[in-house]
C-alpha cells in the first residue's frame, strides 16, 4: 500500500509541471497586469519601471516561468502584485474557512445523499423513487446563484416572521474565522462557537449541498441497483439469506465503494470551486480570493490556488485509488 | 430497512416539511414587528459598535502610499487621523485641529514677492495624539516631509511639491512656504498631521500597512482580521472628545462583502448598519420598503456629462454640437433614469462649490426648433427622416462604458431624441479599460458618455486648457480628451489656479464657466446621487459626499 | 491503471467536474452505462430499423424524457423562429423606460430598462441554446476523437491522450473556466485581435468546450477498448479495413449511445455553466441577452419579490430546459441501455 502511494505521488510531478505550464501559458496569453497598472493614475511611470522589473514581466515567458518554477519547487509561491504580501499568506487566511464549508457540506450531502439513494434504489419505479427523481433533477436545473439567492430571501422572511429576531444570517463569516491563531487555532475556535457558526455558514453549506445531495444521491441509486441485480446477491437471497443481511453486508458494501472515490474528487474540486456560493453569501474564501486577484491581474495568487489546487486533486485522486485497494480486497494494483 | 425505520423517515420528513410549510406561511403573512427603533432626537448614549459593510476589502490601511490607493483604506483611515481641516455637513471647509480656516481675507495667507505664498496655520494647542502626545507644528511638517520623502511610495504628490517648507515658529503654529501661488492650498494644508514621535526613522512603505498603533480621530485601530473585518475602537483618549465626552460608540466594525445586492440583503436584516449602494433606479423604491431603516440620497461627487470630440469631424463644428445640446432632454434624462433623485447640473462645477458656481448651461433646454436652427446654420438639410450635407446624413458616434444600466438607459434616450431632430446617433459601449484606456484618451468618438469625480476646489486645470490635450508632450496624462481649445479659457483657468485672492477667483471661475457653456465642449447631465442607508438603531447619520462616508463618525450613536 | 482511470468506473459527466461548484450536475449519478453495457454490446454497425424502433418505443415509454423532449423542442423551435416575429429585443419602450408588468403590448412584461422581456427571453434562448448545444457538440467530437484513438490504439498513445486528459482534469475547474473566459473576454490579451472575430456566445462556448471534453474521452475510450478486441472488429481490418475506416465505420457507430447520453447532458451542463459565468460577469456581455445574464442582472431583492416577471421567467426557461434535457438524458440512457429493458 505504501508503494503504491508513493508510486502515485511520484506519478503526480510530472503532471504538476504540465498543469503549472498550462495555467502559466494562459496567464501569459490573458491581459497584462501592466496595462491595469498604467490605467491606475496615481501609478507613475517610475512605479511600473520597477514592478516590471521585480515581477520580471519584461523577460521572455520562459524565462518568467523557469524562475517561477524554481522559486515554487523552494516553496515561494511568489507575491501579491497587489498588496506585495506573500501569495502563501494570502491563501493560508482564506483555506479554514473554505474547508470548513466544504467539510460541512461533505457531510451534510453524504448524510443525506446516501441513505435517499439507498432507499429509493430497493424501491425502484415506486413513489418515493419517481419522488426522488423529479427532486434530484428540478436540484441540478436551478443556478445555484439563483438558489443562494432565495435562500437569503427565505432567512429574511423567516426574520421578519419571528418579529426581527435574525435565526440565520444571509452572509458573512463567523468571528471565530477572524483568529489569526492559525489554521488549528481557528478550527478549535470555531468549535467553541458552534451557534454562530451554524446562523452564519447554515445557507452557504446548505447551497453548496444542494448539487451534491442530488448528485450522490442519484449516483447512490444507481450503483446500488447495478450491485443489486448481480448474480452474487441473487444467489445469496435465493440461497435464503435474510434479505437485510445480504443488503447490508453484500449490496451496501460493493456500492460504496465506487462512491469513495467520486467523493474524494468532487471534494477536491470544491477547494478552488466554492466560488458562486462564497460570492453569494459574502463568505472570504478560496473561491473569493481567486476571484478578486484574477480581477487585479494578481497573477502570482491565481498560479498559487491552482497549483494547491490541482496538487490536492492529484492527492486525493490517490487517496482515493489506496482507498478502494483498501476496501476491495480484489483490487492489487501495483 | 425495516418498517420502523421507515416511519421515522416519514415522521422526520413530515416535521420538516411542517417546519418549512409555517415558515412560508407566516413570513408570507405576518407583518414585520416593529423593532426597538432609535428615535432621531432620543438622547444619544455612551457604548454599543456599528457595523459598515463595504464591497472591497483594503490591500492595506496607510493610505498615503500605493496600496492604500483604495477607497476602502481611505475611509478606515478617516476615522483615526483628524486633519487640520474638515470639510463640514454643508460641503464647506471648517477648523479642525487647526483654529480657523487660513485665507487671505483673515490675513493668514500672504502673497510674496518673489511670486509665492505663505499660509499660516494655527494649531489647537489641546490637540493630543491617543497617547498624550500634543499634536504640534513638527507633526504637520512631518506629514509634509514624508510626503516628498523620494523613498516612500506616495500616491500623489500633486499640489506638495510646490511647499518648499513648513516652518514651525511655535509648536502650536505651521507656516507652509509655497514657491507658487496655488490657489487650492486648502486641501494641501488641511491634510492630517503624522505623529513624528512614532514614524520617525520607520519604514513609511511598511509600518502603517498593518497596523496603526496610533490615532489623532475619534476611533483608534483594534483589529484587522484580513479577509473579515476591521476593527475600530473609542480613543479615550479623543481630543476632541467635547462636552459629551465623544465619541459615543465603543466599536465600528468595517466588513467586506463583494456583492452589493448581498450588502443591500445584510441591511434589510440588520447585519450590518451602514452601507452606500452604488446609484440605480430602483435604488429608492427598495430602501424605502425595508422596514427597519432609513437613508438619504444626495447628488454626489461624479457628475455625468455628454463630452464632444471638439476636433474631430462633425462634432469640430460649434453649430453641431449646439444642435445636439439643444435635442437633449436633461430634465427627462434625470426624471425618468434616476426617478428624480437628483436634479440635471448646469455646469462643471458642482453647485456645492457655492460661490464658485453658476447655472452657466442653464439656457441649454430641451428645443428641437433651435436644434434645427443650428443644423441649418452648420450647412445641413433635412432630407426625411435626417439632416444631410453631401448626401450623407448626419451621423454622430456615441461611446460609453458597457456594463452600466444608467448610461446604457441615458444612451437610449439620447439615441431616441437626436433622431427626432434628425441626427442619427450610432451607440457602442466598451468595456471600460478600453474606454478609457483608449477610445477617449485617442478621441476615437464624437460624444462620450462618463463621470468626473470633483474634489472640493473648484480647479480644473487637467481637464479643459489646451496643453491637456492628450499628446506626446504631456504624455497623455492630460484628461482634456474633448481636445477643447480656447486660449482665453486656458488662461484664465491658469490665472485662477494661481489666484489666492478668493473674490478674484470666484469672477475668474464664473467667466470661466460662461465661456465654456458658449463653446459647448459638454453638456453636463447630472450629479451621481450618493446614497447613505442605515438601520434605525443608529443615531447622527449625516450624509457628506464631499466630507465621506465616515465623517462625523464621533456622533454616531446606537440605540440601545 | 492510474488512479483517475481507476476513479473512471465510476465516469464523471461532461461537466461536472468542470462546474462542481458552478451549478452542474455534481457527478456520474445519471450515468454509468458505458461500464454496465460494453461486455454484452452488440455491434450496430449496420442496425436494423427496427431496433431504431424499439430504442424509440421504450424512450417514448418513459414519461418524464418525453414530456421532456416535447418541452425541448417548443423552446427551440419558439427560440429560433421567435425572433423574425417579435421586436428588437434591445429595444427600449420610450413610454415605459423601466420595469412594467405584463400587459397587452408586453405580454412579459418588460425589464429595468424597459425592453420587452418576452422578446429578450426568446433571443436569449437562442443565444443559450446555441451555447448549450455547440458545447455538447464540440466536446463530444474532440473527447470522441481523443477516446477513439486512445482506445483504439492503445499503448502509448492510449496512456499519453488519457494522462493528458488527467492532468487537464486535476486543474481546479473554476480558476481554469474563469482563467479561460478573462482571456477569451478580454481585448487587452494577446489572443485579443483574433478572438474579437468570433462571436461572444461562441466565445463562452468554446471555453466550455476547452474544458469539457476530458470526460467523454475517457467514457468513449473504455467503450472503444472493450470492442477493440471484438471479432468483427477484428475481422474489418482482416478484410483490409484501413484503421480510419474501422474507427469511423465500425468503431465509433457503438459509441453512439455513450455519446448520446453524454450530448443531451453536456447541453444543460453548459447552460447552467452560462448562467455561472454571467453571474459572476464573465459571461456574454449586455446588451446581448442570455437567459443566464437576465437572471444576474434582475438578482436584486427588489426585482425578485416586486419585479418578478424580469427574474421569474428566465429563471423558469433555464429550469425548464436543463430538467428537460437531464430527463432525456435519462431516457436515452434508458432506452439505450440493454439492461434496463429487460425490466
Amino acid at each position: 500500500m505504501t508503494g503504491l502511494a508513493l508510486r502515485r505521488m511520484l506519478e503526480a510531478i510530472p503532471a504538476l509541471i504540465v498543469v503549472s505550464i498550462i495555467m502559466f501559458g494562459l496567464l501569459a496569453l490573458g491581459p497584462n497586469p501592466l496595462e491595469l497598472l498604467k490605467q491606475n493614475p496615481n501609478i507613475t511611470s517610475e512605479d511600473v519601471e520597477r514592478l516590471t522589473k521585480m515581477n520580471g514581466w519584461d523577460k521572455p515567458v520562459t524565462e518568467q516561468y523557469v524562475h517561477w518554477a524554481s522559486n515554487f519547487v523552494k516553496g515561494d509561491l511568489g507575491t501579491s502584485t497587489v498588496d506585495q504580501r506573500p501569495a502563501w499568506d494570502k491563501i493560508k487566511e482564506r483555506l479554514p474557512l473554505t474547508l470548513m464549508i466544504t467539510g460541512m457540506s461533505m457531510v451534510l450531502s453524504l448524510s443525506i445523499a446516501l441513505p435517499i439513494g439507498a432507499y429509493v434504489a430497493v424501491r425502484k419505479y415506486s413513489k418515493a423513487d419517481y419522488a426522488a427523481t423529479l427532486t434530484t433533477f428540478a436540484m441540478m436545473a436551478s443556478p445555484s446563484f439563483f438558489v443562494g439567492l432565495l435562500l437569503q430571501l427565505f432567512a429574511l422572511k423567516l426574520q421578519d416572521a419571528l418579529g426581527g429576531t435574525l435565526l440565520v444570517y444571509t452572509a458573512g463569516a463567523p468571528q471565530c474565522v477572524a483568529s489569526s491563531s492559525g489554521f488549528f487555532g481557528t478550527m478549535f475556535g470555531c468549535l467553541s462557537t458552534p451557534f454562530e457558526v451554524f446562523q452564519r455558514l447554515a445557507l452557504p453549506v446548505f447551497a453548496l449541498s444542494i448539487l451534491q445531495i442530488a448528485g450522490w444521491s442519484r449516483y447512490m441509486r444507481s450503483e446500488l441497483l447495478g450491485v443489486l441485480n448481480q448474480e452474487y446477491i441473487r444467489s445469496a437471497m435465493a440461497k435464503g439469506l435474510p434479505g437485510k443481511l445480504v443488503f447490508m453486508r453484500h449490496a451496501m458494501r460493493n456500492a460504496l465503494l465506487p462512491i469513495v472515490t467520486i467523493v474524494a474528487l468532487d471534494i477536491a474540486g470544491l477547494f478552488g470551486g466554492a466560488v458562486i456560493t462564497e460570492r453569494v453569501f459574502g463568505l472570504p474564501g478560496m473561491g473569493n480570493l481567486l476571484l478578486d486577484s484574477l480581477g487585479q491581474k494578481d497573477i502570482a495568487v491565481v498560479l498559487a490556488i491552482v497549483m494547491i489546487g490541482a496538487a490536492l486533486v492529484l492527492f486525493m485522486n490517490m487517496v482515493a485509488d489506496v482507498l478502494y485497494g483498501v476496501l476491495d480486497p480484489r483490487v492489487r494494483v501495483g | 430497512m425495516g418498517p420502523g425505520r421507515t416511519s421515522i423517515f416519514k415522521r422526520l420528513a413530515a416535521h420538516a416539511l411542517a417546519l418549512i410549510a409555517v415558515a412560508i406561511l407566516v413570513s408570507g403573512c405576518g407583518g414585520s414587528a416593529d423593532s426597538a427603533a432609535a428615535d432621531p432626537d432620543a438622547p444619544k448614549q455612551h457604548g454599543g459598535s456599528v457595523t459598515i459593510g463595504m464591497d472591497q476589502e483594503p490591500a492595506c490601511l496607510n493610505s498615503k502610499i500605493q496600496c492604500g490607493s483604495m477607497a476602502a483604506t481611505s475611509m478606515i483611515s478617516a476615522s483615526l487621523f483628524d486633519g487640520l481641516l474638515m470639510i463640514d455637513g454643508d460641503g464647506n471647509y471648517a477648523p479642525l485641529i487647526a483654529t480657523e480656516v487660513p485665507t487671505k481675507e483673515n490675513g493668514a495667507v500672504v502673497d510674496t514677492p518673489n511670486g509665492g505664498m505663505t499660509v499660516k496655520m494655527q494649531l489647537n494647542p489641546g490637540a493630543r495624539w491617543s497617547d498624550g502626545q500634543p499634536i504640534t507644528c513638527a507633526d504637520v511638517a512631518f506629514n509634509w516631509s514624508t510626503t516628498m520623502d523620494e523613498r516612500w511610495q506616495v500616491v500623489s504628490r500633486k499640489g506638495w511639491e510646490l511647499i518648499s517648507d513648513v516652518q514651525c515658529p511655535a509648536p502650536t503654529t505651521a507656516v507652509f512656504v509655497f514657491s507658487e501661488r496655488y490657489a487650492p492650498y486648502l486641501s494641501l494644508v488641511g491634510a492630517a498631521p503624522l505623529p513624528k514621535h512614532v514614524l520617525d526613522g520607520k519604514d513609511f512603505n511598511k509600518y502603517f500597512n498593518e497596523a496603526i498603533p496610533i490615532s489623532s480621530g475619534p476611533f483608534l485601530l483594534h483589529k484587522w482580521n484580513r479577509a473579515v473585518d476591521v476593527q475600530l475602537k473609542r480613543n479615550p483618549k479623543y481630543w476632541n472628545a467635547g462636552n459629551d465626552d465623544r465619541p459615543w460608540l465603543d466599536t465600528i466594525r468595517y466588513v467586506f462583502v463583494a456583492d452589493t445586492n448581498t450588502l443591500k440583503i445584510q441591511l434589510r436584516t440588520g447585519e450590518v448598519d451602514i452601507i452606500s449602494p452604488p446609484p440605480d433606479s430602483t435604488l429608492k423604491q427598495e430602501l424605502e420598503g425595508f422596514p427597519r431603516g432609513g437613508f438619504q440620497i444626495e447628488p454626489g461627487i461624479y457628475w455625468e456629462q455628454i463630452a464632444f470630440n471638439n476636433a474631430k469631424a462633425p462634432t469640430n463644428d460649434i453649430n453641431v454640437r449646439k444642435a445636439i445640446a439643444y435635442s437633449i432632454d436633461r430634465d427627462q434624462i434625470t426624471d425618468v433614469v434616476l426617478k428624480g433623485q437628483v436634479e440635471r447640473l448646469d455646469s462643471t462645477l458642482l453647485p456645492a462649490k457655492k460661490e464658485y458656481y453658476i447655472p452657466a448651461w442653464e439656457h441649454v433646454t430641451y428645443d428641437t426648433k433651435k436644434a434645427e436652427e443650428y443644423l441649418t446654420k452648420a450647412g445641413y438639410k433635412r432630407n426625411g427622416q435626417y439632416f444631410e450635407k453631401g448626401g450623407k446624413p448626419l451621423t454622430v458616434q456615441f461611446k460609453s462604458t458597457a456594463g452600466n444600466d444608467l448610461r446604457l438607459k441615458v444612451a437610449q434616450l439620447l439615441q431616441q431624441r437626436l433622431k427626432a431632430s434628425g441626427i442619427k446617433m450610432d451607440i457602442a459601449l466598451e468595456p471600460p479599460n478600453v474606454f478609457f484606456g483608449q477610445s477617449t484618451p485617442a478621441g476615437n468618438f464624437h460624444m462620450g458618455l462618463w463621470a468626473w469625480s470633483s474634489g472640493i476646489d473648484p480647479s480644473q486645470e487637467t481637464m479643459f486648457p489646451c496643453d491637456q490635450i492628450p499628446s506626446e508632450a504631456n504624455e497623455f496624462s492630460g484628461q482634456n480628451n474633448y481636445r477643447y481649445c480656447n486660449e482665453r479659457v486656458s488662461a484664465l483657468i491658469k490665472q485662477g489656479n494661481v489666484t489666492t485672492d478668493q473674490a478674484e477667483r470666484i469672477k475668474i471661475t464664473h467667466e470661466i464657466q460662461t465661456l465654456m457653456a458658449e463653446d459647448m465642449p459638454l453638456l453636463p447631465l447630472f450629479q451621481r446621487p450618493e446614497t447613505l442607508a442605515y438601520t434605525d438603531r443608529t443615531q447622527g447619520m449625516e450624509s457628506n459626499p464631499l466630507g465621506g462616508l465616515v465623517w462625523n463618525a464621533a456622533d454616531w450613536a446606537v440605540a440601545k | 491503471m492510474s488512479a483517475a482511470q481507476n476513479a473512471s468506473s465510476s465516469l464523471p459527466t461532461p461537466f461536472g467536474k468542470a462546474t462542481a461548484a458552478a451549478g452542474s450536475l455534481t457527478n456520474a449519478g445519471t450515468l454509468n452505462l458505458p461500464n454496465r453495457g460494453n461486455t454484452d454490446a452488440q455491434p450496430m454497425s449496420a442496425p436494423p430499423r427496427t431496433q431504431i424502433q424499439q430504442t424509440w418505443d421504450s424512450f417514448r415509454a418513459h414519461r418524464a424524457a418525453f414530456i421532456g423532449l416535447c418541452v425541448l423542442m417548443t423552446m427551440i423551435v419558439v427560440c429560433t423562429l421567435g425572433p423574425f416575429v417579435l421586436q428588437d429585443p434591445d429595444a427600449i419602450d420610450m413610454q415605459v423606460l423601466g420595469y412594467q408588468a405584463p400587459s397587452a403590448s408586453h405580454p412579459l412584461g418588460t425589464d429595468a430598462i424597459g425592453r420587452d422581456v418576452l422578446s429578450r427571453l426568446v433571443n436569449a434562448g437562442r443565444t443559450s441554446l446555441a451555447i448549450g448545444f455547440s458545447v455538447a457538440m464540440g466536446a463530444a467530437l474532440i473527447g470522441s476523437m481523443v477516446g477513439v484513438s486512445a482506445g483504439y490504439f492503445g499503448g502509448r498513445i492510449d496512456s499519453g491522450l488519457m494522462w493528458f486528459a488527467n492532468v487537464m482534469m486535476s486543474i481546479p475547474s473554476m480558476p481554469l473556466l474563469l482563467t479561460v473566459a478573462v482571456i477569451v473576454a478580454n481585448e487587452e490579451s494577446k489572443v485579443g485581435p483574433v478572438i474579437q472575430k468570433v462571436p461572444e456566445w461562441a466565445r463562452i462556448a468554446l471555453v466550455l468546450i476547452i474544458l469539457g471534453w476530458m470526460g467523454v474521452s475517457r467514457v468513449v475510450r473504455s467503450q472503444v477498448v472493450s470492442l477493440r478486441n471484438q471479432e468483427f472488429v477484428e475481422a474489418a481490418l482482416a478484410l483490409g479495413g484501413t484503421h480510419k475506416r474501422v474507427m469511423v465505420v465500425h468503431i465509433l457507430p457503438n459509441c453512439v449511445s455513450v455519446l448520446a447520453v453524454f450530448t443531451t447532458l453536456a447541453v444543460s451542463g453548459a447552460i447552467i455553466a452560462e448562467s455561472a459565468l454571467s453571474f459572476l460577469g464573465f459571461g456574454v456581455q449586455p446588451p446581448t441577452a442570455t437567459w443566464g445574464n437576465m437572471l444576474a442582472e434582475g438578482k436584486g431583492l427588489i426585482t425578485i419579490l416586486q419585479y418578478w416577471w424580469a427574474v421569474w421567467f428566465p429563471a423558469l426557461a433555464i429550469f425548464a430546459t436543463v430538467l428537460s434535457v437531464n430527463f432525456i438524458g435519462d431516457g436515452v440512457r434508458d432506452a439505450l441501455d440493454p439492461k434496463a429493458q429487460k425490466k
